[in-house]
């Protein structure tokens, strides 16, 4: 090689595209060194009617001795305790006080420990147990004795074998009949009599309105007297669809933007933790959403001021990053919400204040 | 009576600091990191022909969005973002949010390419694997860029050193090359550990021109995304270049596949501005 060839090779500079080859920091100039060293106002978070501030301090455990994996999903019992639902199998369920002290725990059977809801039958409260690991569904007294066990429903003809059937959730009619969506598997929504004997099913994959991906979540809606429905979430179609009881399609609820868990229909409000605006699934994009009595988007904390456009809800993103992955929000009697997180260092949950 | 206002203060004291302590559990503002904004062109994507309009968004009342447009790190004195931004040319768009008290945001990035000049051909040795094969090797050529999705059929996929021969058709002056690649490490595909360039004019040999050596750091190597990789040369006239990619072997230290798995190079586009 001549030297002037050499000398040549040496001129040739290579530039970084857009800077993906190296990391920000390098370039000296980082916008979140000046996390100021002032105390500053506690946040408030939300829209209209709807805003609150962030307790991170409530129920906060020591891990080593309650530990939590992913916080899936929470409900407040008639005696006004907040449960817990984790898949960690050292203590399933953590009953905390309002004020975020720890009650019990109990729990060490549900590996895949998924979905938790409370259903009241005269008087009593009940907890049903979707296990997306054991392919079935638990009902337990609010103590957590084992009254039912609704297995993988092979009576439906729709799946082979268990590990097709993956639930995610359940919903309780007033009559006693249960519904549980299929929100890992077929995406099947199977109705069930009070006695656990399957009616019906509908939803499933498909194409049509009337089919789902990612079931996550079901709930009764019973604000409006006389004519109660059904709420379903499609969360890979940014959708929450409305059925009857008896399996029809309504309505289709489309949330641009909105990876939602499960519906939690409280007063006039439908809430959700809203995993993820975007993908990747681990993208740390989440929010909280709130609907109104029109099901209207009022409110959402976390996340982007609600607008319609000629009636069209504009795509909804992250806009603080104070969630990571929410998975379901409680809402307790005096309209505080409780947030439990999916897959985000194995936070406990957060309380945000109404204010 | 001592006793009763000493019991008073006690109580008054016990009470101010439930208040205190009470206040001191809600998180202040700059606690908070205010998310990064989103980039997003209309239509979405990152290669363009003539002009491309680009929105910035992230809508949160009292904070603004600060945007450069030359590489550098956007500051509180950078342009505020008003409206969508026109490019005639290729940019990189970096975008921080501020205010509201909350902490800035991290850096947005997003760069757009302005097609290059037409190639005439590619010639791709070895054939990418299947089924990673797209619509073979015209994918590279065809102003179609990949998606998030890596599955999408826009994408070649290798795990082992592919040399691309790229015939201009004609003799022109050549800057730069640009390879749209991807990362995505969780997926085993990284961004190409090396580039070496060769130039001719048809009918003379080929000649060194040009080489990128991908810093082998970590933070880099964990972060997934899409880049157009570009790889600047001296101005030099030619009607061919000859490219050797050799994607990243082993993989590192920290990654799954450690040491023998083979990761995967993705390429989607192939531009000589």
């Amino acid at each position: 090689m001549s030297s002037s060839r050499r000398r040549f090779l040496s001129q040739v500079t290579t530039t970084i595209a857009c800077s993906a080859f190296t990391p920000q920091w390098l370039f000296g100039h980082n916008p979140n060194a000046q996390a100021t060293a002032t105390r500053s106002e506690p946040a408030i978070i939300g829209h209209g009617s709807h805003q609150y501030k962030v307790n991170l301090s409530w129920g906060q455990l020591d891990p080593k001795r309650f530990p939590v994996k992913d916080c899936h999903e929470m409900v407040q019992d008639s005696r006004g305790r907040i449960l817990l639902l984790t898949n960690h199998t050292k203590n399933n369920v953590l009953v905390y006080d309002k004020s975020g002290a720890l009650l019990e725990s109990w729990g060490s059977e549900y590996p895949g420990a998924h979905g938790l809801t409370l259903s009241n039958e005269n008087g009593e409260d009940f907890l049903w147990i979707s296990d997306n690991i054991r392919h079935e569904v638990i009902k337990t007294t609010i103590n957590g004795t084992v009254v039912r066990r609704l297995p993988f429903p092979r009576e439906s003809g729709l799946y082979q074998e268990a590990s097709e059937y993956v639930p995610t959730e359940v919903a309780v009619a007033p009559n006693g009949d249960v519904y549980v969506a299929d929100g890992y598997g077929k995406q099947h929504i199977l109705h069930y009599d009070q006695h656990g004997a399957l009616k019906n099913f509908f939803g499933g994959r498909g194409d049509g309105p009337q089919h789902l991906d990612n079931a996550h979540g079901i709930a009764l809606d019973a604000r409006k007297q006389n004519s109660p429905t059904l709420l379903v979430s499609a969360r890979q179609q940014n959708a929450v669809k409305r059925f009857s009881l008896a399996g029809e399609l309504l309505e289709v609820i489309q949330l641009p933007g909105a990876y939602i868990c499960r519906p939690v229909v409280s007063g006039k409000n439908v809430y959700f933790a809203v995993l993820i605006s975007r993908m990747p699934w681990d993208s740390q994009s989440g929010f909280v959403l709130i609907l109104d009595e029109h099901d209207k988007v009022t409110s959402a904390p976390g996340g982007s001021t609600p607008t319609y456009r000629d009636g069209k809800l504009q795509r909804l993103h992250q806009t603080l990053r104070l969630f990571k992955h929410p998975h379901d929000v409680c809402v307790d009697k005096d309209e505080n919400l409780y947030v439990a997180q999916w897959n985000s260092g194995g936070v406990y949950p957060m309380q945000l204040v109404r204010v | 009576m001592k006793l009763t206002t000493l019991v008073a203060l006690l109580i008054t004291l016990s009470i101010a600091c439930t208040a205190q302590k009470r206040e001191d559990k809600f998180a202040p503002t700059s606690a908070i990191q205010l998310a990064a904004p989103i980039i997003q062109a209309s239509p979405a994507q990152r290669l363009f022909s003539d002009s491309i309009g680009v929105q910035l968004e992230l809508d949160l009342e009292g904070t603004v969005i600060r945007y450069t447009l030359d590489g550098t790190l956007p500051k509180e004195t950078s342009p505020q973002y008003s409206h969508p931004i026109t490019l005639n040319d290729s940019a990189c768009i970096k975008a921080v949010a501020f205010g509201g008290g909350f902490r800035a945001s991290e850096v947005a990035s997003s760069e757009f390419r302005r097609h290059g000049q037409q190639i005439q051909s590619i010639t791709v040795q070895p054939p990418p694997r299947a089924p990673y094969a797209g619509a073979g090797v015209s994918t590279l050529q065809d102003g179609v860029e990949g998606t998030a999705d890596f599955r999408d059929g826009r994408w070649l996929g290798y795990q082992e050193p592919v040399t691309l021969l790229i015939d201009l058709g004609t003799p022109r002056s050549v800057t730069e090359l640009v390879l749209g690649c991807r990362q995505d490490p969780s997926s085993w595909i990284f961004y190409p550990a090396r580039v070496v360039i060769h130039t001719a004019v048809e009918g003379a040999p080929f000649e060194a021109w040009a080489t990128f050596d991908s810093p082998n750091d970590e933070v880099a190597q964990r972060k997934s995304g899409l880049s157009f990789l570009s790889i600047a040369g001296p101005a030099r006239t030619a009607t061919l270049l000859q490219v050797e990619i050799s994607p990243l072997h082993p993989l590192p230290d920290w990654h799954a596949g450690h040491p023998e798995g083979r990761g995967w190079l993705f390429l989607d586009e192939v531009l000589v501005p």
